[in-house]
């Protein structure tokens, strides 16, 4: 055997229980799970630790970060073996050289991924989608479910016309041609937004389609059998619930699966998320296949002074001054010894919340010993209290100093937990390799067992791991992944079901381009193997190992 | 619609992590809805309803809520 697990805890997907035992893989499939008499040329003593099925993470961007990251990090160190990007309309390929700078440009709206980037981390030497696929197979090591995008396909047919109008018959053609093209190169389906802005905040190409439009794509998917994905009005309910039915009708008429995300939970629409729900389900039970993505990690809000943000929206006297204020004249009133007690009066019922604001950059040197920390730590250090910190951090930053106040959406556990848990949602939406510049998007399935597994009790340790691999390969597709069971590929995470978790989020310099991006380190995942080899361990790091494939939809 | 009124409003997290403003609109017929709000629309609405603060929007009519979507999609 290339490689035997031994003594495990095994949580094979499926969502019966764990149990004990080894896991035989050679030539990168699991040949036998139980007793393994065999030795392994490798040995992975794995007593007292969770081995389940590599995580599959089915909505992220990481389209650019593979030219030059085929590990996608640090998705792998999560424990997620297999990525699907190209969501929300947006793919790298087809695409032609004509269009690259536009699809750079909505990269970096939507994404955040900066133009430097691709400036020096991107070769262009592919145009079509089976050129992109050969060029980042190359250096591979994690596996790539790659769907392609609406309004690339738009870019390719009707060039700039594609942002401003619907698709003659014709054009519709080339579309069906150009998306079978795409599917026989491997893509796992297609994804469309109707919500999206490009980088001169206009509505991306895919926003222009007609309903005959997509009706004939999702046509074309029918006949391949894969999937459609969909960013929806997700802000709105009433949008959201005509989406679902819009969705149910395609998946009926084109017998195909479709998926909506994201789908949030905040303390003010739960009655909404209730509807949607009851919707999914409504059309389901009448043959539909509409699956709504749930994120696990809770929404943070970020913001400096620079930017009037609506946070102080109830404060009338810091809205005041934020609201019509420039920057020299907030900062003369942080300075200004009346309006700075005015200022401090007003909030200072509100403490425990500039308590827990975390500074999460600086421009100064002599500040950055603080980032990290809360502003009751920082105020404690400098011997006042946490609002006069923000302010003075502000003022020393020239307002250029970052707060983010953590959970102040889709934070309540036990409605969070039950929507993870509903059997007709699917857990997703990490955006994993978006926002890079706002916040981290990685690390959520460790929030999901430290979280709604091992701290509230919300689903056990076999349903949330049955949840993001054997649910999320059968609802995209995916052939031979997501359980641990003989002649499945040998895509394995070995983990600590009681550390399991997120690190703490941080700012680190390691994009091309000297470009920066917020990363969460991972905790308790000891092993994780892809393709019967080992990609990454928590004392090694990544291996030099590359068996990530593309994953294209099963037939 | 005649005579749906803003009848509370909340402070959310929006997606890309920045606060918007979540407004309730009760309609004549009991029926209630809750419209997101960016900051153009919140500035807008503010404007519109010579408000101070956040609180102060109540009472007003859907129009004016109208009015700051408009003004926030039309500043594309």
């Amino acid at each position: 055997m290339d490689l035997v697990i031994r003594n495990g805890n095994i949580v094979d997907g499926s969502g019966l229980p764990s149990y004990l035992g080894d896991i035989a893989i050679n030539d990168g499939r699991i040949v036998r799970v139980g007793n393994v008499a065999d030795t392994g040329t490798t040995e992975i003593d794995a007593r007292g630790k969770i081995v389940s099925p590599g995580f599959i993470d089915p909505h992220t961007h990481f389209d650019a970060q593979l030219l030059w990251d085929g590990a996608a990090k640090p998705a792998i160190e999560h424990g997620v073996t297999t990525i699907v990007p190209g969501n929300c309309s947006l793919s790298l390929a087809p695409l032609k050289a004509d269009h690259r700078m536009k699809l750079v440009g909505m990269f970096n709206q939507i994404e955040e991924m900066p133009f430097k980037a691709f400036e020096e981390g991107v070769v262009w030497d592919w145009e079509t989608f089976e050129e992109f696929v050969t060029r980042i197979k190359k250096d591979l090591t994690i596996n790539v479910a790659p769907l392609v995008g609406h309004s690339v396909l738009r870019l390719w047919v009707m060039g700039n016309e594609s942002m401003h109008r619907t698709a003659t018959a014709q054009e519709t053609q080339a579309m069906q041609a150009l998306l079978k093209e795409c599917l026989d190169a491997g893509a796992i389906g297609l994804s469309t937004s109707f919500i999206d802005m490009d980088e001169t905040l206009q509505p991306v190409p895919s926003r222009y389609a007609d309903a005959a439009e997509l009706d004939a794509l999702c046509a074309v998917l029918g006949q391949h059998n894969r999937i459609l994905q969909a960013v929806h009005e997700f802000y709105d309910n009433d949008i959201t619930v005509a989406r679902i039915d819009q969705l149910a009708d395609i998946s009926r008429k084109h017998k195909i699966t479709t998926t909506l995300s994201p789908l949030f939970v905040n303390n003010d629409n739960f009655a909404g998320v209730d509807q949607a729900i009851a919707r999914v389900v409504e059309q389901n039970e009448a043959g539909a296949r509409v699956w709504p993505q749930v994120q696990t990690r809770p929404i943070d809000i970020s913001f400096t002074f620079s930017v009037p943000s609506l946070l102080f929206i109830r404060l009338r006297t810091w809205y005041a001054v934020m609201r019509f204020g420039t920057p020299e004249t907030i900062m003369a009133a942080f300075r200004d010894e009346a309006q700075r007690k005015q200022l401090v009066a007003e909030a200072s019922n509100m403490m425990g919340l500039w308590q827990r604001l975390i500074l999460r950059q600086v421009k100064t040197e002599a500040n950055q010993q603080y980032v990290g920390k809360n502003l009751a730590e920082i105020a404690e250090l400098r011997g006042t209290d946490a609002l006069n910190v923000m302010i003075d951090l502000s003022l020393e930053e020239d307002l250029d100093a970052h707060f983010l106040s953590a959970d102040m959406g889709h934070n309540n556990d036990e409605k969070v937990g039950s929507l993870l848990r509903h059997p007709h949602v699917m857990i997703g939406a990490s955006d994993g390799g978006a926002h890079i510049l706002s916040f981290s998007t990685y690390g959520d399935t460790g929030y999901l067992f430290s979280r709604f597994v091992r701290d509230n009790h919300s689903m056990s340790i076999e349903e949330a791991v049955k949840k993001i691999t054997s649910d999320t390969a059968d609802i995209w597709a995916i052939a031979d992944r997501g359980l641990l069971k003989s002649g499945y590929i040998a895509d394995v995470t070995i983990f600590d079901a009681d550390l399991i978790d997120r690190g703490p989020e941080y700012y680190v310099q390691d994009v091309p381009g000297d470009g920066h991006r917020y990363v969460r380190d991972s905790v308790g995942v000891e092993t994780v193997i892809i393709g019967g080899a080992v990609a990454y361990t928590q004392q090694g790091g990544y291996t030099d190992e590359r068996r990530g494939e593309i994953v294209g939809g099963r037939p | 619609m005649t005579g749906a009124k803003i009848i509370a409003v909340k402070l959310s997290a929006a997606h890309e992590g920045d606060a918007e403003l979540i407004v309730d609109i009760r309609y004549s017929n009991g029926g209630i809805t809750q419209v997101p709000l960016d900051r153009y629309a919140s500035e807008a609405l503010m404007t519109a309803c010579t408000a101070d603060t956040a609180d102060d929007l109540i009472g007003h009519g859907w129009e004016k809520v109208r009015h700051a979507l408009q003004v926030s999609y039309s500043r594309y």
